[in-house]
């Protein structure tokens, strides 16, 4: 399994040791965090059903995470590379912000940063998606393929 | 081919530790903060200045989160509070897995604040829970009045948003009508304090919530025995 660690020092402890990510992946930084989260995950999922090869990972991303896709993609890949999940498509689906409003009881798309209930302008409204990091499937080939 | 269901949030492993340290926290009584801004809004002064206010009164603890140097964790160590530096190295944000390791720096018995002071950026702080009880936003007026709209999620989740360098609102085409207005209706509940540290003015609001917070925990925490 290919993984990148942070490693970070402390100064009242003994420093773990001090790696730097590559210059290019500077402005990569949070979709990078992200992608080895998803690739640890895919790979032990992986694992668990005997994978010989992993095609394809379906991952939900709320429109509020603030995650470029195409940075991601990026990251997946390169943490891909050497994997039995190298060659897998990223698929990332959208999710939109929705609000329920408890007063109205109903739910509705929340657009243009207008984070009120469309209905009633009621401010204290439950955010009840957008926030996803979420991986949905995952396609496999096992040894039965 | 085959196809398995996941299901599964991305940020798991980091949501499950961020819970054991909340655990850890509330059996002793710490109330925690995690201090967010961009980098330059004045995080690490509003800190001194709060250590200078309440260091008399309250056991405090600090961990700085920095990509490199010590230069923070040297400016707090000066005010005589324990502080551990974390250097992440790159990354942009800490994690809770980073806040449980620099917990063997403190003798958690006697804290009662530790606070947090995460890495100067705007997006991905957010994200990542650490198990503190309140998130804090920091926003300086010469950053300008677009930030709520701009990084919202941070904004929404963040309990109170501090407004700090507001002697420079005269020198600044900034409006802070509109940030309050913007940051309101991102999180109605946000309480909202308006500082300058260079000025000390609007800090005794801040320390009187800041109080108010610590004294709820700690009320909730003896009642849990």
């Amino acid at each position: 399994m290919l993984t990148i660690v942070v490693f970070y020092g402390m100064e009242t402890g003994q420093p773990d040791g001090y790696c730097q990510y590559p210059f290019y992946l500077k402005s990569y930084m949070h979709e990078l965090s992200i992608a080895q989260s998803i690739m640890q995950i895919v790979l032990s999922e992986a694992e668990r059903a005997k994978a010989r090869k992993v095609l394809k990972v379906t991952i939900k991303v709320g429109e509020l995470a603030g995650v470029l896709s195409d940075s991601l993609t990026f990251c997946f890949n390169l943490l891909a590379k050497s994997t039995i999940a190298e060659h897998a498509l990223l698929t990332i689906e959208k999710v939109p912000v929705r609000g329920y409003c408890s007063e109205c009881q109903r739910d509705f798309v929340i657009a243009d940063n207008r984070y009120w209930c469309t209905t009633c302008e009621n401010k204290h409204i439950e955010l009840i998606s957008g926030r996803e990091l979420q991986i949905g499937q995952l396609e496999i080939e096992d040894e039965t393929d | 081919m085959k196809q398995i269901e996941v299901q599964k949030d991305i940020l798991s492993s980091n949501e499950a530790i961020a819970a054991e340290n909340s655990t850890i926290f509330s059996q002793k009584g710490i109330y925690v903060l995690n201090l967010m801004s961009s980098p330059g809004a004045g995080k690490t002064t509003l800190l001194e200045r709060t250590i200078e206010l309440l260091k008399n009164t309250l056991h405090l603890g600090v961990i700085e989160g920095d990509i490199a140097t010590s230069y923070d964790a040297d400016r707090i160590r000066a005010h005589g509070v324990p502080v551990t530096q974390i250097n992440t190295g790159g990354a942009c944000h800490l994690e809770s897995s980073m806040i449980k390791k620099a917990l063997t720096a403190f003798d958690l018995d006697v804290l009662d604040l530790l606070i947090i002071e995460n890495v100067g950026n705007l997006v991905c702080p957010a994200e990542f829970n650490l198990g503190e009880d309140a998130k804090i936003m920091i926003l300086s007026v010469t950053e300008g009045e677009d930030k709520p709209l701009k990084y919202p999620l941070m904004f929404r989740l963040s309990r109170a948003l501090i407004i700090n360098k507001v002697d420079l609102l005269p020198h600044t085409n900034c409006s802070l009508k509109k940030i309050i207005e913007d940051a309101t209706s991102l999180n109605p509940d946000v309480s909202i304090f308006e500082t300058s540290c260079t000025h000390m003015t609007g800090l005794n609001a801040w320390k009187v919530w800041l109080e108010k917070e610590i004294h709820t925990k700690r009320t909730r925490s003896i009642a849990d025995g």
